[in-house]
């Protein structure tokens, strides 16, 4: 059980894919504009992530070497693409906006790593534990950061009206480079957090 | 020998299994994809027609699949084929005004969009850009509001010429041109089938 935790916690802090490994930025960086498309494209690639390291771990033995990377590779795709039907069919204002960064989850490296460096070696359970904590750390990142920019540049959060009437909008931050600031200081956050909790713990 | 055999085999089999899966998910999300479309179409049918509460469909939007035998389709000039229009009524069953598609090639690709006419005073209620392939910024700009709503009150037999009548967003010539001229005709088309002078 302390195994599992640890490969759960592992995606979730000590190698967050965003704030840490620095991987899968792109869409990080264009979505992030409002909590809501944060929080909706987490989702999804925490989705493709469990259910395509579940079923890399459970064919790894089956998959010759050789090809194991065209095989992978179908398989994200594959539930990319329900991901895509099912957002479009369920959820078509969210589909709108993040309509072309979907499919482009097929290439976010977290997939394809978490796939060829643990599930592909690693027992069922375990590689869904490790996708899970990836997954949540990106969510986790992704709405932190779009809410973030969301506050600032909306004076809103999830549509919702939390900064006083006379607050002006910084309408830099839900533009690009408003993306690269507030990743800049979350990431600046998270490391002085870490070291500090690494001192303490040295110190006691 | 073996092992590419067996490359092979699990490379086949892991395509086919994902087609399997994709055309079953495809099959059930398709259901719910039409009918938000559908939804969409309405919603946007009883806004373009104020005091609509229903509507009826005159002439229903073409199949999207084209008869491979039509060759007369390709080498017809680029003009509208078929003009979907929608005739809404308001509580009384009363016609209160037509609403129509208007399909005309822009600077990008073709500019697809709703407008509404009143019948009672011929004039244009509103218009609003569907679909287009306009460049960002500049002929995109022929779906925001300052240049549509410039045609909302118009009367159906003014000229609809850029310069003359209708302001072009700078920049982005062929394109305002592409909404003015595509209204202009499909409008004299719809009105001359359908409407109550006609």
């Amino acid at each position: 059980m302390l195994k599992l935790w640890k490969d759960f916690w592992r995606g979730v802090w000590d190698d967050n894919t965003i704030f840490r490994l620095q991987i899968g930025m792109c869409p990080t960086l264009a979505v992030t504009t409002s909590a809501q498309n944060g929080l909706a494209m987490g989702l999804a690639t925490t989705f493709v992530l469990v259910c395509a390291s579940a079923m890399v771990s459970l064919v790894r033995k089956l998959v010759p070497k050789e090809v194991r990377i065209p095989v992978y590779v179908v398989i994200i795709a594959t539930f990319v693409t329900i991901v895509d039907l099912f957002l479009k069919a369920g959820f078509p204002d969210i589909h709108a906006v993040l309509g072309i960064f979907i499919p482009l989850i097929v290439v976010n490296c977290v997939i394809l790593a978490r796939a060829e460096a643990f599930a592909s070696k690693m027992p069922v359970h375990r590689a869904i534990a490790d996708a899970l904590g990836m997954g949540i750390g990106f969510l986790v990142a992704l709405l932190t950061l779009g809410s973030i920019r969301e506050i600032l540049g909306m004076g809103t959060w999830f549509g919702m009206q939390v900064m006083p009437a006379s607050f002006v909008p910084w309408s830099i931050m839900v533009l690009p480079p408003g993306a690269f600031i507030t990743l800049g200081f979350v990431v600046a956050a998270v490391n002085l957090i870490s070291r500090q909790s690494a001192a303490s713990s040295q110190s006691s | 020998m073996g092992k590419s055999l067996r490359m092979v085999i699990v490379m086949t089999v892991t395509a086919m299994l994902s087609g399997l899966v994709l055309s079953q998910a495809y099959e059930t999300a398709n259901i719910h994809i039409q009918r938000n479309q559908e939804e969409e179409l309405r919603l946007v049918i009883l806004e373009v027609l104020p005091g609509a509460e229903t509507y009826e469909v005159l002439v229903p939007e073409a199949q999207t699949t084209i008869p491979e035998d039509d060759i007369t389709l390709s080498e017809a000039p680029p003009t509208q084929q078929r003009i979907p229009v929608y005739r809404g009524l308001d509580k009384n069953r009363e016609e209160v005004g037509l609403a129509f598609i208007v399909e005309n090639p822009g600077y990008g690709g073709l500019i697809r969009l709703i407008a509404g006419v009143d019948t009672k005073s011929d004039t244009l209620t509103q218009i609003r850009i569907l679909e287009h392939k306009e460049t960002p910024g500049l002929g995109s700009k022929v779906a925001d509001a300052p240049f549509r709503e410039q045609f909302s009150g118009k009367s159906v037999s003014d000229p609809f010429v850029v310069g003359q009548d209708v302001n072009g967003v700078s920049g982005a010539t062929v394109s305002s041109k592409a909404v003015t001229e595509g209204l202009r005709t499909t409008i004299q088309e719809v009105m001359k089938r359908y409407g109550k002078r006609g």
